[in-house]
């Protein structure tokens, strides 16, 4: 369950920013200056600061009557709101498969495997005589569309299923795994969808190399990020203004900039 | 650490700016009272590097690297122009910013300084 109640608004076609999107990232920590000069930083306390600019165009009255809601949920930009990176990955230890954030059975083995081509790739061997499942939950809410995708690769060809749950319903593909590919399963959720679930479903009797799994609100895979223990998704964000100026050049179609920011333990 | 390499092998790109800058310790006392002092140190050098066009791998690469750095963490760089390796260099004002832009490409921007 998100931790955050109020979540950043989806647009009508499912995605939560528009093109272009900057961002920034400073790593922030206590400092005390000495009176020769030098600087000594608390480094247990040190954080990643992030802000992000996105910048919306022709949202129509819907679109924006959600955003001008999310902005009245806010308190005016006083409270805190669940964000999820436009440029991120929201699943966290994507370069370790065997980390305790990722789910699977005692019978599905997970081992390194090195690659010449791609780094980071973990094989999976399954010797049951039924299907095994490696997933991760990333508390995700709303109506997004969340795109899940995996580097799989067997050269001997292999059946594999990505799945892709928010809850209610799942979304499975199941496909042939040959040379490294970046396969990829689509949902879109609705408005009272709280997390998702992604999956790799390892059919009975079957080994598959897999690697830089990934969750990120999208219709595609876009370029992959390596996360450790924190992830895309960010519990509190807020507003660095205290004000939205929406503007209207035509009749339905509006536009409004946002600035978020939030800070995360280092 | 080693800085990220991009897709074609080199550090950097041509838009690339190098400075040397002239500065001054500042020196401040229990009594408020300030004393200056010139900086000794003739190689201090600070590299503006301004990353355009870049692939989305490219730019997640240079994310990584920034995220992955502890508080103050030095890497290695090495001058584009002299090829001269300074192992203890760090980010600039320890910040770094990524843009996506309509065509999904990237701009990334952050400032490399010799930390010696």
């Amino acid at each position: 369950m998100p931790t955050n109640l109020t979540t950043i608004p989806w647009l009508d076609n499912g995605m939560l920013a528009q093109l272009p999107v900057r961002m920034g990232m400073r790593r922030i920590a206590p400092a005390n200056r000495f009176p020769d000069g030098s600087i000594l930083y608390a480094a247990s306390d040190a954080k990643l600061q992030y802000d992000w600019t996105l910048s919306y165009e022709n949202l129509n009255d819907q679109e924006l009557q959600r955003f001008a809601d999310f902005f009245v949920a806010t308190q005016s930009a006083s409270a805190s709101f669940a964000f999820y990176d436009p440029l991120g990955n929201m699943l966290a230890h994507s370069a370790n498969l065997q980390s305790s954030a990722w789910i699977a059975p005692s019978a599905l083995v997970i081992s390194p495997f090195v690659d010449p081509q791609v780094e980071g790739a973990f094989i999976l061997t399954n010797p049951t005589s039924q299907p095994l499942t490696l997933s991760q939950s990333a508390s995700v809410a709303g109506a997004f569309a969340v795109c899940f995708s995996v580097l799989t690769k067997w050269e001997g060809g292999a059946s594999v299923a990505l799945s892709l749950s928010d809850g209610g319903t799942t979304e499975t593909r199941t496909l042939q795994a040959g040379a490294w590919t970046r396969n990829h399963v689509v949902k879109r959720g609705v408005e009272s969808t709280v997390s998702r679930t992604a999956a790799i479903v390892v059919p009975p009797h079957t080994q598959l190399i897999v690697a830089a799994p990934q969750l990120e609100i999208a219709s595609r895979p876009n370029a992959y990020v390596e996360t450790g223990v924190h992830s895309g998704v960010f519990a509190a964000a807020w507003l660095s203004q205290k004000q939205i100026d929406l503007q209207s050049p035509a009749p339905g179609a509006h536009s409004i900039i946002l600035h978020i920011e939030s800070i995360r333990q280092s | 650490m080693q800085f990220p390499t991009l897709s074609s092998g080199q550090f950097v790109q041509s838009t690339t700016v190098r400075s040397q800058p002239l500065q001054h310790w500042e020196h401040t006392f229990a009594g408020l009272a300030r004393q200056t002092q010139r900086w000794t140190e003739a190689d201090r050098r600070i590299w503006r590097l301004r990353f355009q066009n870049l692939l989305g791998d490219e730019a997640m690469r240079l994310r990584a690297f920034f995220e992955s750095l502890p508080l103050q963490g030095l890497f290695a760089f090495s001058d584009p122009w002299t090829e001269t390796a300074y192992p203890n260099c760090r980010i600039r004002d320890a910040r770094i910013e990524i843009a996506c832009d309509l065509d999904g490409r990237y701009t990334v921007n952050l400032e490399i300084e010799n930390a010696d």
